[in-house]
């Protein structure tokens, strides 16, 4: 059975790659607002990356404890196989449906 | 830099619910972006925190409470080695866990029979189909300022102009003639047979759900048919069809029977063996139509559904409705939903005040008692047992038992018990039936539960099961094993507790036996009080009419008896007058008056036979003798007088329903005629020829009742040679007129007997467990020379305070519930003090004693033995 993403599972997905290998719960967050201009709750976004490593596209593992966290760890994501692939499936899948708007539907004109 | 704390609170919160696995990268997250937002403001950083711990609040971070660490589901194998567990130590100390068994279910007995009889008395007049759309029509009179409340309407009530009413029927109802008759069977052969019933309406049977099983389903339409019960068809004709036979009423007047309808269920207020047409009433009383119009019968409406009684009152007020003769005198009608009537039927000063719900209210209550006293000494004895049993839990925690299978363990056990308890209290139930319906003399059966109740009964005892498991499985389940293994057993809490218990339980059992000592004084007092006539040693009887033209000779010949002294005739009995009129007219009366006298019709001896004492002028004589030659001599009573006014009473003329002129001839004492839950009514006695007097009092000679009985019923036969006699004791109908109260006092003693038993048992069950407790200090206090009556004293100090705290509660709160019961009471008996002491001090003494025999055995053992046993 084919899982599908949604958008924010896209999203974070995608910047838990860009982020390697220092993406957990906050930088993720901050990565959002810095490039989507979204303001997301820490809870929407913890909830999303447990989803996504229960769907196997995210594997994790424990940091160091932190001062600045109240000497708690960090729980730090990284891209697995199928992440990537679930990944390359939508670019791939965006790209062929963008290339195949025919011209004219581009062209904005005053009717 | 010292660190800037979060808000601890919601820290915590969040450390408690969250998920073991989740909490570290959760609270790191919060705390950091906390640490970043501290910088700029520590209020908004907090507020930030706060919120980001209720946002986690999610499903999936909140810790499930089976952890898979290890398993403590409560498998079939623990619940078995539950049970054997239980059994075994069932086995071991059989006496305590019959007592509370024993305790308990006679605890479930009694609530089930305050259940069945609960439901009884609510499902009264229920069955009728909409019953909620029925209602009784009443009458409220303003008389001077207080209110006087009939439960009957006028005739003559007009219904037209509401259109919420659909039907509006008429019954007369009675216990004596013209409702109760005499039938003969079809046969023929020998007496006739007494039966009660109504006059009535059409609408009788299309209004209320009395289902017709043959004939006619409009039996009373307005001509010469009566409807009778299934039971009467059956002893009158046997399987015969009775339809269309002729019955003779009064051996007279004929009618058919045109219908047959199913016998009233006893949970109806109305009851009738038959029903007749108002037409047939008419010619039995001789009344006119247009008198029929102002007289008063029941009226109950049936209306279209969603009606509120006290806008449907309101309309009844109006003019069209009730007719502007009625308004004027300040009457007012009032309808009653129906349902409520036979709960709700006592009336003062124009409220409503309860009626039998106080009775169901107080036998809720007494149920409830009972049951949480037998809680209580289950829950006693059952922690205190298990401090004997403080190895096991000790054990079990050291293999790894964790407090929720220990709790377990307890409640299952007390299930089990609570479950043995309920079957066995199924069994008193079915026992103690017959008995109860005795006292109470109704005919409740099991069959009553049924449907729902099976359920709620089922909630019920579950319920029971977990008050009385939850407290002792707490307590026992966090013993600290460490501690009990070596020895050291401190339960100290636990005992205050028990003490606390039994407190409240002696204080319950102790206010039952007190409030039911009241009732029964009370009920005593009635019995003894003197009602201002006598009626011991005396037959009423209702006569025929043929009996009264020949009463003279019905007199002389049953006064040949020695066993009869005297006989008189009146046309009310005094002890259950109904005879009000508001018609009396005398000299100097206000215009505005409405005081209603009671009046007697009486031959000239009635005074002299029920022992009346004149206060004034004299009483009837043989021969009549007044100034004014057509006026009729009268009698007053005190209260009369002084309603009257008058400066000297006798020879003052009055006039009783604008016909009777009546000539006041003496002054009497008052008449207690009505229940002592009601003050003293004037009456007028007047003189009147037998015709028209429907009672002959017989009075006999102390003890000679039955050869009394024998020279009537002789003297009887000579005159009336078909009828049966009927005959009734004036003592037995005083005793009638408190059925309700001898039936509750009766309970109550019944229930506070049971209330003791409980109490016993827990006093048994925790002086047991004190004096195992305190084995080894007697022992040693014996071997120091301690009396047996000073290691008795020991015992019993641990008791005395409890009991103290009991009286000092239970005493004044049953004072008080006494004074607001006997309140109802018009005429009052004191509180028996000297009653209260003796009960109390038997209370003590009972307590004291059961604590001596329980420890004899303790204090009476060689020291050396009990110092040994370890």
């Amino acid at each position: 059975m084919r899982t599908y993403l949604g958008e924010l599972e896209e999203l974070i997905l995608l910047t838990v790659g860009v982020l390697y290998p220092e993406a957990y719960g906050v930088s993720v967050m901050d990565e959002i607002k810095i490039q989507a201009d979204r303001s997301l709750n820490i809870s929407s976004i913890h909830s999303v990356l447990i989803r996504l490593e229960e769907k196997g596209f995210l594997k994790s593992h424990m940091s160091e404890p932190r001062e600045e966290r109240g000497g708690r760890r960090k729980r730090i994501f990284t891209l697995t196989a199928a992440g990537k692939t679930v990944l390359d499936e939508s670019q791939a899948l965006r790209n062929q449906l963008y290339s195949m708007i025919p011209k004219p539907a581009f062209e904005f004109k005053l009717t | 830099m010292k660190m800037q704390k979060p808000p601890k609170w919601a820290d915590k919160f969040l450390a408690w619910y969250c998920r073991p696995d989740l909490l570290d990268e959760i609270q790191g997250d919060i705390y950091e972006l906390y640490d970043r937002k501290v910088g700029e403001s520590k209020r908004a950083a907090n507020w930030q925190f706060v919120w980001n711990v209720i946002r986690f609040f999610r499903i999936k971070n909140i810790k499930k409470r089976s952890s898979k660490t290890y398993s403590n589901a409560i498998t079939a194998a623990m619940l078995k080695n539950n049970l054997t567990v239980f059994l075994r130590s069932f086995r071991r100390n059989p006496g305590h866990s019959l007592l509370s068994l024993f305790g308990l279910s006679i605890a479930f007995a009694c609530t089930f029979l305050i259940v069945l009889w609960v439901n009884n008395e609510m499902s009264y007049d229920k069955f009728n189909k909409d019953s909620e759309n029925l209602y009784k029509v009443i009458t409220h009179i303003d008389a001077n300022d207080s209110y006087q409340t009939q439960f009957t309407a006028g005739f003559n009530i007009d219904v037209s102009s509401v259109p919420e009413v659909e039907e509006v029927t008429h019954i007369s109802t009675g216990t004596r003639w013209p409702h109760e008759l005499c039938f003969w069977p079809e046969t023929e052969t020998g007496e006739c047979v007494y039966f009660s019933g109504v006059y009535a309406s059409p609408g009788l049977f299309s209004t209320f759900t009395f289902p017709i099983l043959s004939g006619d389903p409009d039996p009373l339409k307005d001509v010469a048919q009566i409807a009778i019960s299934d039971k009467m068809a059956k002893t009158l004709y046997g399987e015969e069809s009775p339809l269309g036979k002729i019955i003779k009423i009064d051996g007279s007047k004929e009618v058919s029977i045109a219908a047959v309808f199913q016998d009233i269920p006893s949970q109806s207020s109305i009851k009738f063996d038959f029903a007749l047409p108002f037409s047939i009433y008419q010619r039995q009383t001789g009344i006119s139509d247009e008198r029929l119009q102002s007289w008063f019968f029941d009226v109950y409406l049936k209306t279209v559904s969603n009606v509120d009684a006290g806008q449907l009152s309101g309309k009844l007020n109006n003019p069209a409705v009730i007719g502007g003769e009625y308004l004027s005198k300040k009457m007012a009608y009032e309808a009653v939903p129906f349902t409520e009537w036979h709960l709700n039927n006592t009336y003062e000063n124009g409220k409503a005040t309860g009626g039998r719900i106080d009775y169901v209210r107080l036998f809720i209550l007494i149920a409830l008692l009972v049951l949480v006293m037998a809680v209580i000494n289950f829950v006693n004895l059952s922690t205190a047992k298990a401090t004997l049993r403080a190895k096991e839990i000790g054990v079990r925690k050291a293999i790894g038992a964790v407090k929720s299978s220990l709790v377990a363990q307890f409640m299952s056990e007390s299930f089990v018990m609570v479950l043995a308890a309920f079957l066995l209290g199924i069994g008193w139930t079915v026992l103690g039936l017959p008995i109860f319906n005795n006292i109470i003399g109704d005919s409740l059966s099991l069959s009553l539960i049924g449907g729902m109740n099976v359920v709620y009964l089922l909630i019920f005892m579950v319920v029971v099961a977990l008050l009385a498991g939850l407290y002792p499985s707490l307590v026992l389940s966090s013993f600290q094993s460490a501690g009990i293994l070596k020895g050291a057993s401190n339960f100290n809490g636990s005992l205050n507790i028990r003490k606390v218990l039994m407190a409240v339980q002696i204080c319950l059992s102790l206010g039952i036996i007190l409030f039911s000592s009241v009732i029964y004084f009370q009920l005593d007092f009635i019995r003894q009080k003197n009602l201002g006539f006598d009626r011991e040693n005396m037959i009423r009887l209702e006569p025929s009419y043929r009996l009264l033209k020949s009463y003279d000779a019905f007199k002389s010949e049953t006064l040949r008896s020695d066993a009869v002294t005297d006989m008189t005739a009146a046309n009310a009995n005094p002890m259950v007058m109904d005879n009000n009129t508001l018609a009396v007219d005398w000299a100097g009366k206000s215009p505005d008056s409405q005081i209603s006298f009671q009046t007697i019709g009486a031959l000239a001896n009635f005074s002299e036979l029920f022992g009346l004492q004149v206060l004034e002028g004299r009483s009837f004589l043989a021969e009549k003798l007044t100034k004014d030659s057509l006026a009729t001599e009268a009698l007053i009573t005190e209260t009369a007088a002084a309603y009257f006014g008058f400066e000297n009473p006798i020879g003052e003329k009055i006039r009783i329903h604008d016909y009777l002129d009546c000539e006041i001839v003496g002054v009497v004492n008052d008449l207690h005629t009505s229940s002592l839950k009601e003050s003293i009514q004037p009456l007028i006695i007047y003189r009147s020829p037998i015709e028209y007097l429907p009672g002959i009092y017989i009075k006999y000679r102390n003890g000679e009742a039955q050869k009394a009985l024998e020279a009537i019923s002789v003297s009887y036969k000579l005159i009336e040679p078909d009828l049966l006699l009927k005959y009734w004791f004036q003592d037995e109908t005083f005793d009638n007129l408190y059925k309700t109260e001898s039936i509750a006092s009766n309970l109550v003693l019944a229930f506070s007997m049971i209330s003791i038993i409980i109490a016993i048992i827990g006093i048994v069950g925790l002086a047991t467990f004190n004096t195992l407790r305190k084995t080894k200090e007697i022992g040693v206090r014996r071997v120091f020379g301690a009396t047996a009556f000073e290691s008795l004293l020991v015992l019993v100090k641990e008791f005395v305070w409890v009991v103290m705290i009991a009286l000092l509660v239970a005493v004044p709160v049953a004072w008080v519930i006494s004074q607001k019961w006997l309140q109802s009471y018009a005429y009052r008996t004191q509180i028996p003090w000297v009653t209260f002491g003796l009960i109390v001090l038997a209370a003590v003494l009972l307590i004291m004693g059961v604590i001596w025999i329980q420890s004899q055995k303790t204090i009476t053992t060689n020291p050396t033995k009990s110092l040994r046993s370890e």
